[in-house]
């Protein structure tokens, strides 16, 4: 049976599109939404509700949904909670109806209405106390499983999402009357305008109204509105484009759904771009949201919104009932009867909360139509409302037959964007609503947001609003001829709630709160709206309570015979509607999730197949496995035994380069570095440690002095950022009076590890022959520019994280990958393999030397060994708390070597040293194990260790314990350094 | 191509494929960069020198001026990046002999990757990843913005009106680059040209 208007209305009859729900096969017309097009195919019962199960239907025409939630498409596209209101019917839309089981008509659990009582405010704190161990295991998968809204997909989502960015003097949120207007006029002033409107079509209640706009329909004025902004060069519109939140400096964050209204979005295209609006000026023209009066079964199927049964007459052709009942506390219901009248409805009753003398008065407009001074107690029926109770003034009781409830308690200004920046809404008790109060710098408001609800109140205030906002940006124009609309009457006198309501009365329908919670809440002392919010859910569900949260403020003074001023309001954050969580990554996610950094030579790793893994940012080579080795030991020992035995490459350039120049350079590297720079000569390297204000190490790296005022530092691959920062912190705040400047050039040199007893050998063949690498010209921590055979420069240090005879190797970032390929080609017949990450680790723990798990924040320079280093003769960063005796406790934790008593043992990271006859408790922790390994050069685990009185105590055997996994076995406490500790290769 | 880390980006058409290629691309490569700071109470020096060497003054504001065959990229307070032709003699000794004492001069030339972008949507490519507003009316040819595309730190100025923009993104980070620009593309389909050694931008 179709509830189709013969004529009239936004949809393109000629158009039919196919469309399935709960697996039946419709059609509807272009221009229709997925609820206009169920209810033009007569389809009513759309859901059931979250607690009680209860039937339930269509509500309201817009966002504002509560009831009609369902699920959108399948498979992985499957997306629930969507609001059939809002959808845009395409070919092929298939939606399901959501919480029902077996089936929308059947719902088992409908009779969870039976055990209401039990159901009540707060029953989850209540009903379900004892015993304690069923919170988990029972109640709660069971509240979860009854209480349900749609399932997400569980596949990954295959569309792609994006943000962008957006700039313009004026944004106008909201593209009804109010919006157009402002939009027209601050265009017209020459301003950048953006307007965008969460609807698919741009108009708002001009397209749901049958008013008249200088003589012409209200949707064909806002048509040519519409074209007017399209042609002008620097406006933009944006329809299907939901503004849902206000940050700061005048950001707004919205999404735009791009391609939600196809099956599948065309190739190439985002399903949904959330866009950062950035505006100097916003006007917000959101209009206004009406409230359901509250009357028992005001739930049923059938009961509706009157402003969206216009909606449904006058924009979709749809009549949502043949013979409807009108239940208003204002003048604006009165409408509803007129549409529903003048599109050929019947309507078997007006009943009015006012006085007699203003129905009376409305009456004579209706002459065939009943109009009662009274209330509608309770709607009657199944699964769709059959009839209606109404208690007249006089006290007579009627029941009238009808399949339409259209109410109206009043609208409520869309106000959630003005308090988003943290401001409330004021009460307006003369026309009893909330209205903005403080707004976000920059915004203005316009139309029904701001509590003017008529027509000809919207334009003007539209027209004003985006003149001013214009100006405010330096453009100027002038009001235009005011157009001319009938006159109408927003009058009203607020009927919180029916007096003698027979059935349950909701107040939030999503969440299923009902007037009896509101009460029950009060009385157990949830005085406050915000308690009282919390413990009745009430505005807590994927709607945030936009048709309900006003009549409970109101319930709740009633209730507790105070002022609704005073009573207060909930706060709206963002967002304003649902945003899905991958419109908010975007482009970012996957292996775009963040961004990856590249060493220079991975390109010729991954050719190698080396394993790679992340290292803050950057992807580095961890081993490089060789044809038969299936693990990381393998190549891990034979990595390490190759750079022991002959020479191994190993990509460094992920180490942090700052480039520190000018005459003040070094008294700059001075102040930073612990340990003293004033004796390094040109041409030399040094070690260095830098400390934190609060005198703990804070990163090692070396600094290379390249010239008289140039010096080369580098970072630890951690701290690279960090000590940048620290850099410019103290040049640009402590010292600005130093003569210095340095940049980062971590990216324009790429760099190698050349290390082994054969390096020497294989750099000479890739050098120009005039380079003289002997110890007596380039000695252990050189620096300097060389050239390569090809004549490309270079910059060579020889410096050793491995205690090996060893270089690094720096030249032009681009130029990285071809260097690394000449070093390996040239170095085959000496042996040369490249070596990862793990070997790297092995070899640097062999020689004591520390990374990030020993300067992890909490060790000093005496802890780490490096006591003796810390200069007596300046001051330095660090210096005078570093001082500090407690700091220089011998007993505190520090570092050690450990191997293995059992030959055979492994070792573990974190492992706790605990005094070998002593209980493995936490008293007698004598601190931890920090780096591990397998040497093979000793074919032992041994470590590195932060160990009370460690210096102290080396041949003594300590027990180390990992309580987590219940493994112990007995070390013995050794010098940091296993390998060569005359460090005899490393000058060799 | 040339020199970037790349690995998934060749000549050619993506994307979308249907009419006029959205993004135009180059990368340009054989350029010689570096960042030139001027020393403590040293900037007026600075622009002499580099009027009387380049006939170009290092602009004040977020601006490139350009002068006989280098450019300068203003890059912050008393900082620029010089940009030319890559040449046989390095840019470091080149600057240091026009400056002396009264600038630092870094090396950067094998920092950064520089690409030339162009076509008809080549601002709402952009503006998917870069927040600074490119409107003609905020953002001009001859204007530099120091900032960041897709959360990389990128550098960028417009060379015409069409408008045309060149851009520098670190090395390291350009393949995460690349993948959003490629993914911020396809919609309105992408031309990647073949990498052309580098000149100033000819109208």
């Amino acid at each position: 049976m179709s509830c189709r208007i013969a004529q009239g209305g936004a949809i393109d009859r000629q158009q039919s599109i196919r469309f399935r729900f709960d697996g039946k096969d419709y059609s509807g017309c272009a221009g229709d939404s997925l609820a206009s097009a169920l209810l033009a195919n007569d389809v009513r019962l759309v859901g059931r509700s979250f607690k009680y199960h209860r039937p339930r239907g269509i509500l309201s025409a817009g966002t504002e949904e509560p009831n009609a939630l369902v699920e959108l498409r399948g498979g992985a596209r499957r997306e629930p909670n969507t609001r059939a209101t809002d959808i845009e019917l395409y070919d092929g839309i298939e939606a399901i109806s959501q919480n029902r089981w077996p089936s929308l008509r059947f719902d088992v659990q409908a009779i969870n209405g039976l055990f209401s009582p039990l159901l009540v405010a707060g029953f989850y704190y209540k009903t379900f106390m004892w015993p304690a161990s069923f919170w988990e295991k029972v109640y709660e998968p069971m509240i979860r499983r009854a209480a349900g809204l749609g399932r997400a997909a569980l596949e990954a989502d295959p569309d792609h999402y994006e943000k962008s960015w957006a700039h313009c003097d004026v944004l106008v949120i909201g593209a009804g009357p109010a919006g157009l207007a402002a939009a027209l006029t601050a265009a017209r002033t020459g301003a950048r305008v953006i307007l965008a409107d969460e609807n698919f079509a741009l108009g708002g209640r001009c397209l749901a109204e049958r008013r008249a706009i200088d003589g012409q329909p209200a949707a064909e004025w806002a048509a040519q509105a519409v074209a007017e902004l399209r042609s002008m060069p620097d406006v933009r519109l944006f329809a299907r484009t939901t503004v849902f939140g206000v940050f700061d400096d005048g950001v707004f964050g919205a999404v735009e759904r791009v391609n939600d209204h196809l099956p599948v979005p065309p190739q190439f295209q985002p399903r949904q771009r959330v866009w950062r609006f950035i505006a100097k000026q916003t006007v917000l023209a959101s209009g206004s949201i009406e409230r359901p009066l509250l009357f028992g079964n005001n739930d049923l199927p059938g009961v509706m919104l009157a402003g969206a049964v216009r909606t449904y007459i006058n924009r979709f052709a749809v009549l949502p009932g043949r013979r409807a009942v009108v239940f208003t506390d204002n003048d604006d219901g009165w409408t509803t009867a007129a549409d529903l009248v003048a599109a050929g409805g019947q309507v078997a009753a007006i009943v009015d909360s006012r006085e007699p003398v203003i129905v009376s008065e409305l009456a004579r407009r209706f002459p065939d139509v009943q109009a009662f001074a009274g209330e509608v107690t309770g709607a009657a029926g199944g699964r769709h409302v059959q009839s209606v109770e109404i208690l007249s003034r006089s006290g007579m009781l009627r029941r009238i037959d009808c399949d339409l409830v259209a109410m109206s308690g009043g609208w409520s200004p869309t106000l959630h964007l003005t308090s988003h920046k943290g401001s409330r809404p004021r009460w307006d008790e003369e026309r009893s609503i909330f209205v903005p109060d403080m707004l976000p710098a920059g915004m203005r408001v316009a139309g029904a947001a701001n509590g003017d609800m008529t027509l000809d109140e919207a334009l003007v205030t539209g027209f004003r609003q985006g003149l001013t906002a214009a100006a405010s940006c330096g453009f100027s124009g002038s009001m235009p001829v005011l157009p001319h609309v009938t006159e109408e009457s927003a009058r009203r006198v607020p009927l919180w709630r029916v007096r003698q309501a027979s059935g349950k009365c909701f107040v939030d329908f999503q969440n299923d709160v009902t007037v009896n919670d509101v009460e029950l809440a009060e009385h157990e002392g949830y005085r406050s709206i915000e308690h009282l919010k919390r413990y009745t859910t009430l505005g807590m569900a994927t709607d945030q309570g936009k048709t309900s949260v006003v009549t409970g403020i109101a319930l709740l003074a009633k209730q507790r015979s105070i002022p609704v001023a005073a009573t207060g309001t909930t706060t709206f954050r963002p967002p304003y509607t649902p945003v899905a969580m991958g419109a908010l990554a975007g482009h970012h996610r996957g292996l775009d999730f963040r961004p990856i950094r590249y060493a220079p030579s991975h390109r010729w790793a991954s050719e190698l197949g080396a394993s790679f893994t992340e290292s803050g940012p950057w992807l580095r080579a961890q081993w490089f496995p060789r044809p038969g080795e299936s693990d990381w030991f393998e190549p891990t020992c034979r990595e390490v035994q190759a750079v022991r035995s002959a020479v191994g490459l190993c990509d460094v350039s992920t180490l942090g380069k700052i480039d520190v120049q000018g005459p003040d350079a070094l008294k700059f590297i001075e102040r930073l570095y612990a340990n003293n720079f004033a004796t390094l000569a040109v041409g030399r390297t040094r070690y260095g440690i830098m400390l934190r204000e609060d005198g703990f190490v804070f990163d090692d790296g070396t600094a290379a002095r390249l010239a008289e005022n140039r010096y080369l530092i580098t970072t630890t691959t951690a701290h690279a950022v960090q000590v940048y920062q620290h850099m410019h912190l103290c040049h640009q705040t402590l010292w600005p009076e130093l003569d210095v400047q340095f940049v980062s050039v971590t990216d324009q040199w790429a760099q190698f590890a050349v290390a082994g007893p054969r390096s020497r050998e294989l750099l000479q063949r890739v050098l120009d022959p005039r380079c003289d690498l002997s110890n007596a010209a380039f000695p252990f921590m050189a620096c300097g520019n060389l050239m390569l055979r090809n004549g490309e420069p270079a910059r060579l240090f020889r410096i050793s994280f491995s205690g090996e005879l060893a270089y690094e190797i720096a030249v032009p970032g681009h130029r990285g990958d071809a260097l690394i390929r000449a070093l390996h080609d040239a170095g085959q017949d000496l042996g040369v393999v490249p070596y990862g990450l793990e070997a790297l680790n092995v070899l640097r723990v062999e020689k004591g030397h520390v990374v990030g798990s020993e300067l992890n924040g909490q060790t000093t320079a005496h802890d780490l060994g490096f006591g003796r280093m810390l200069s007596a003769q300046k001051d330095f960063i660090g210096s005078v708390l570093g001082r500090r005796t407690n700091l220089l406790d011998p007993a505190r934790p520090r570092l050690v070597g450990i191997r293995t008593v059992d030959r055979s043992a492994r070792l573990s990271g974190g492992m706790h040293f605990i005094p070998q006859q002593a209980a493995r408790r936490i008293e007698h922790d004598q601190g931890h194990v920090t780096s591990v390994c397998y040497s093979p050069a000793l074919e032992q685990w041994i470590g590195l260790g932060l160990l009370t009185h460690g210096p102290e105590r080396h041949g003594e055997k300590v027990m180390v314990v990992d309580p987590l996994q219940g493994a112990e076995t007995l070390v013995e406490v050794c010098a940091p350094v296993f390998i060569d500790p005359e460090g005899a290769r490393l000058r060799g | 191509m040339a020199d970037a880390l790349h690995f998934a980006w060749s000549p050619g058409r993506l994307g979308c494929r249907e009419g006029a290629p959205g993004l135009v691309l180059q990368e340009l490569t054989q350029f010689a960069l570096a960042s030139v700071i001027a020393r403590k109470d040293q900037a007026v020096q600075v622009a002499e020198a580099a009027q009387g060497a380049f006939n170009a003054s290092p602009p004040k504001t977020p601006a490139i001026t350009a002068g006989n065959d280098l450019a300068f990229l203003w890059s912050g307070p008393n900082h620029w990046l010089a940009l030319g032709p890559q040449v046989a003699e390095n840019i470091e000794t080149r600057l240091e002999a026009v400056f002396g004492p009264h600038a630092s001069i870094f090396d950067q030339s094998g920092s950064r990757v520089l690409l030339e972008l162009s076509g008809q949507r080549v601002r709402d490519v952009l503006a998917k990843g870069v927040s600074i507003d490119l409107h003609p009316r905020a953002f001009r040819t001859g204007d530099v913005a120091v900032t960041t595309a897709s959360h990389l730190a990128v550098q960028l100025w417009q060379v015409a009106d069409e408008p045309v923009y060149r851009l520098l993104v670190v090395r390291t980070w350009f393949d995460s680059f690349w993948r959003w620009l490629a993914a911020s593309a396809a919609e309105y389909g992408c031309e990647v040209l073949t990498p052309a050694p580098y000149t100033a931008h000819m109208p």
